[in-house]
């Protein structure tokens, strides 16, 4: 599988009155083509901060601060408006959590297909238009004769699928799901990912989906990135991550969901509050909440760095393991 | 750690009842889509019944939109059943009318809201909002005693250092630490009744478990009495004894917790528990059967069973005759055609 | 609420630092007020007296000329603006009191009291407030400035009542209150002390939109001949000058004068106003801060290639954004 999209150490930042905050740190990992990639992480960790950054949606005061986004080989940084324009919807497109707020209210969804095809030159006519649309909303089990209907007649998981069916219009690369389904309840939103996967087998594109359910991510994605007040701190194998977690954040957040089934045990979560950005201390910036954290700890800041046959992981004591399965070895080693 | 361990309340005989549903229904009138014609109502919640106790929680489990809100709205005098009744230690709130009868109900009968960053007023202090329970309901005039109030209630709630907490504003502490205030607050009002609306869904993955270990506390050393309300069904295993399953508005499936969660009869239930997200399983595994429709607005004049548009073992007398309820089990009740 | 008066303190501060359009706002209108309360501090002559010859260019003796009748035209500024703050300040006051008491009466109790306020409050809305005023106005043959401040509130509240009753209503529904009321606060309570404090930026942004179109009104009916030419205010010297073509003689000052004053004052008000939006609005709260970001990257820019110059060429400072 060939990379698709690689982050090499990206930074954004905030401009507020008192200087600048960091929201995310030299951040770097790569998508390969036809991969899930997920990122979780809490509030205030950075993660859609990323994914606005990955089609250059940032307003000041957000800036892009350093590093490089290598889309198929070209940094987006680079890109000037024309080029830009060309990228955004066809190369790359992206899902948001509100299907409300993406959809214009005031006109029919057709119409908003329309938009799309004409703004990149795709289709000759409305009525070649027409039929896309009415294909686009096939595939996303919506019945065509819903084309002409406004957003506000759709229940919430049509509006979320219809969303989809607009960010796969010009087939893209790779498609950016923030949190597309944490309004919807959780019926719907396993019918909607597995819809999602099975466009993903038919059409090979790559996703990155990013949430803060991690045991939904634990079933949907192929890898997962795990962030902590704006860094990366460890990208593993999805089905090893909740077994063997590497970092004790990982650790930690894997100890705070109930779980349904077996056995009933008193669940701790992980003590203390998420950083200030504007005030780091130096250091690991999860040394204050970190049960294992030495004087190290609290001094020097550990980089992402792999662990042999296991994934990466940016702590200065990792948390140790078991033998694993030779298959999950063989998985781990392709990182 | 065993089940009981979290659910210690099992054990405790002789437990008082607190809030006592039956057959609760409420219709809400629908804007009249003409002038002369008859007036149209949404039934949010048929035939509602359920029972509250000391040291216990009840949990009221179902997607948004299924009523669960609502009755907790109900219990708090916000809206007023339109038949049926609940009562509170045998007293039927519709006749708690006098000013003083309804300041006690209040200060009994408190709710916790799910928006951390809305159900403080941005404009007072941590402070303010801990004070004025105490002066409704406790008339504490001394300044040393109010502060030793303050500072107890606080570190109950595990906010700590008390005296800094108290100086500041809603918007500098984190949602968690929000609803930690905000418990804080039902405990300055003495509530003993707590109806919790989706507490931890807009908090953090990692907060979430320290507010329900808090509510745990009051639950087993102080004896509250809590009714739950959630769509995750996990962390209602995790704090409730009791478990009721809502579906448009109608109790689908009810009773102990264990027995709903391990041991689901009721298609709508045994299709929650497989949609909800688990590591052990996998994005293919499929759902069992159900037509995927939208949930349906109930009127008073609809029939039969709410779920039977969507229900894969759906009969004939589904459509028409909403079923009796079943005990399918020791504290285990079902109302499905399929086991009556 | 010691805690908020002092947090309150700190915040002006900052604010005046970091917001010039309010502090130049504040400078101008404190600057015209004291000019005009303290008016005999600033000028010997009294508005009224015939003092020198009529249409005096401005000199060192008369700053601003004299008018037609001889008039000193800087005193009849300074004295004149009393009236005219006066009026906007009356008006604004009563307009305010009117459009707090129907809008948030109308937005917090709902129901049948809102049914009522809505319907006076659109009555008096529709009917045309500048004819009215005339009708009024002529009617009570020469009407003194008190008379006409009154006129104006009375039929400038429902635009304030308007906007008031939406904030309310947009207020009333959040959690907070829900939560304060099943707490057991008393109705009174809960309007003063929940539902008020957070609605106190747009009371502010609309008391001083009313004291401006307050005192700009009072102007116009007094330039169109409604006021008591006989009293001293910026509307009345227009008017005066109007009745003895100022403008064809060549007398602009008599003209000017006044108008400067109305600007200023408006001008100062509208800045405040600003302000006040700027603070609320987190947008246009962006856009300050990335001006201010800018100014600070350009200084920054220029001391490194100042730097770099005074530098061996060998030395490179790198860092750009």
């Amino acid at each position: 599988m060939s990379t698709l999209l690689e982050v090499n150490d990206l930074c954004v930042d905030y401009i507020t009155l008192n200087g600048r905050v960091r929201a995310v740190n030299n951040v770097s990992f790569t998508i390969a083509e036809g991969e899930i990639l997920g990122l979780a992480g809490e509030s205030g960790c950075g993660k859609s901060t990323i994914a606005y950054a990955l089609m250059r949606l940032h307003r000041p005061p957000a800036l892009i601060s350093g590093g490089k986004i290598l889309f198929a080989g070209r940094n987006i940084l680079d890109f000037d408006d024309e080029a830009l324009r060309r990228f955004r919807w066809k190369d790359t497109s992206m899902v948001f959590q509100s299907a409300m707020s993406c959809l214009n209210p005031v006109k029919t969804i057709e119409y908003q297909f329309y938009d799309i095809f004409t703004a990149h030159n795709v289709v000759a006519n409305r009525q070649e238009s027409i039929e896309r649309a009415k294909e686009l909303l096939r595939i996303v089990d919506i019945p065509e004769g819903r084309l002409f209907d406004y957003p506000h007649q759709f229940s919430g998981g049509m509006r979320q699928r219809v969303v989809i069916a607009m960010a796969l219009a010009l087939k893209p690369r790779l498609l950016i799901m923030d949190e597309p389904t944490t309004a919807l309840d959780v019926v719907i939103q396993r019918e909607i990912l597995q819809k999602v996967y099975e466009l993903k087998q038919q059409f090979n594109f790559s996703v990155l989906f990013i949430t803060h359910d991690l045991s939904l991510m634990v079933e949907f994605c192929d890898r997962i990135g795990i962030m902590y007040s704006g860094q990366l701190v460890e990208v593993s194998d999805s089905k090893a991550i909740l077994q063997q977690p590497l970092h004790p954040y990982t650790f930690g957040l894997g100890n705070a969901f109930p779980t349904l089934t077996g056995e009933l045990k008193v669940m701790v979560g992980i003590p203390g509050t998420p950083l200030d950005l504007s005030n780091v201390p130096p250091g690991c910036r999860f040394a204050g909440r970190c049960f294992k954290a030495s004087a190290q700890c609290h001094r020097v800041e550990p980089a992402l760095i792999p662990q042999a046959g296991r994934g990466q992981v940016a702590c200065h004591q990792p948390l140790p393991l078991p033998t694993l399965p030779e298959t999950l070895v063989k998985r781990c080693s392709q990182l | 750690m065993l089940a009981e361990a979290l659910h210690e309340s099992q054990w405790v005989p002789d437990r008082q009842i607190t809030l006592e549903a039956k057959d609760l229904t409420i219709d809400f009138a629908k804007a009249k889509s003409s002038l002369f014609g008859p007036r149209s109502y949404l039934r949010a919640l048929n035939g509602l019944s359920f029972k509250m106790y000391d040291h216990h929680c009840l949990a009221v489990v179902g997607e948004s939109g299924c009523g669960k809100s609502t009755s907790a709205r109900i219990a708090t005098k916000i809206h007023k059943a339109t038949s049926g009744s609940m009562s509170y230690k045998g007293q039927n709130i519709d006749d708690i009318v006098s000013s003083q009868a309804l300041r006690d109900y209040r200060r009994d009968v408190q709710m916790v809201f799910q928006d951390p960053f809305g159900s403080l007023n941005p404009l007072h202090t941590i402070r303010y909002h801990l004070e004025r329970p105490l002066n409704i309901y406790f008339n504490i005039t001394s300044r040393s005693e109010m502060e030793d109030r303050l500072e107890a209630i606080l570190t109950q709630v595990g906010l700590t250092p008390a005296k800094e907490v108290l100086e500041k504003f809603p918007h500098q502490l984190s949602g968690g630490q929000r609803q930690r205030v905000f418990l804080g607050k039902t405990l300055a009002i003495g509530a003993h009744v707590i109806l919790a609306d989706e507490p931890t869904s807009m908090l953090d993955v990692s907060i979430r478990i320290g507010v329900l270990n808090l509510m745990n506390q009051m639950k087993q050393e102080m004896g509250k009495s809590f009714m739950y309300i959630t769509h995750d069904i996990a962390t209602a295993r995790y704090i409730a004894e009791d478990t009721m399953v809502l579906y448009c508005g109608h109790m689908v499936e009810w009773g102990n917790t264990e027995e709903i969660t391990q041991n689901p009869q009721h298609p709508y239930t045994q299709l929650l528990l497989a949609a909800v997200p688990d590591p052990s399983r996998s994005i293919h595994d499929k759902l069992p059967t159900h037509r995927s429709l939208e949930t349906p607005m109930w009127s008073p004049q609809s029939k039969g069973c709410p779920y039977a548009a969507r229900c894969p073992q759906a009969q004939a007398a589904c459509t028409e005759y909403l079923p009796e309820t079943t005990e399918i089990a020791p504290e285990h009740f079902i109302r499905c055609h399929l086991f009556a | 609420m010691n805690t908020v008066l002092t947090t309150s303190w700190f915040r002006l501060k900052e604010f005046f630092l970091n917001n010039p359009k309010a502090a130049i706002g504040i400078v101008l209108v404190l600057g015209v007020c004291i000019l005009c309360f303290f008016a005999p501090l600033f000028t010997d002559y009294l508005p009224n007296a015939r003092i020198a010859r009529p249409h005096e260019a401005p000199s060192a003796e008369h700053i601003l000329g004299t008018t037609r009748m001889g008039r000193d035209v800087w005193s009849q500024v300074i004295y004149g603006g009393r009236i005219s703050i006066l009026v906007g300040l009356v008006a604004g006051i009563f307009v305010m009191f009117m459009a707090m008491v129907v809008g948030i009466s109308a937005g917090y109790f709902g129901g049948i009291v809102d049914n009522i306020l809505s319907f006076l409050t659109n009555v008096v809305m529709v009917i045309p407030s500048l004819p009215l005023m005339l009708v009024l106005a002529s009617y009570l043959d020469q009407v003194s400035p008190l008379v006409i401040a009154i006129i104006i509130g009375a039929t400038s509240w429902p635009f304030g009542a308007r906007v008031i009753r939406a904030q309310t209503l947009s207020i009333r529904n959040r959690d907070f209150i829900h939560a304060a009321e099943v707490m057991g606060e008393s109705k009174k309570r809960m309007v003063f002390f929940e539902v008020m404090p957070n609605m106190l930026a747009i009371l502010g942004s609309s008391f001083i939109s009313t004291v401006i179109y307050a005192i700009m009104t009072e102007a116009t009916l007094e330039f169109i001949g409604l006021g008591d030419p006989l009293s001293v205010t910026w509307g009345v010297m227009l008017y005066n000058a109007q009745q003895t073509s100022a403008i064809r003689i060549g007398a602009w000052w008599e003209i000017l004068a006044p108008s400067m004053a109305l600007a200023s004052l408006a001008i100062g008000l509208a800045l405040i106003n600003f302000s006040i939006d700027e603070i609320s609005n987190p947008k246009l709260r962006a856009q300050k801060i990335m001006a201010k970001f800018r100014r600070e990257q350009a200084k920054e820019n220029k001391r490194h290639k100042a730097q770099a110059e005074g530098k061996t060429g060998s030395e490179m400072v790198g860092g750009a954004v």
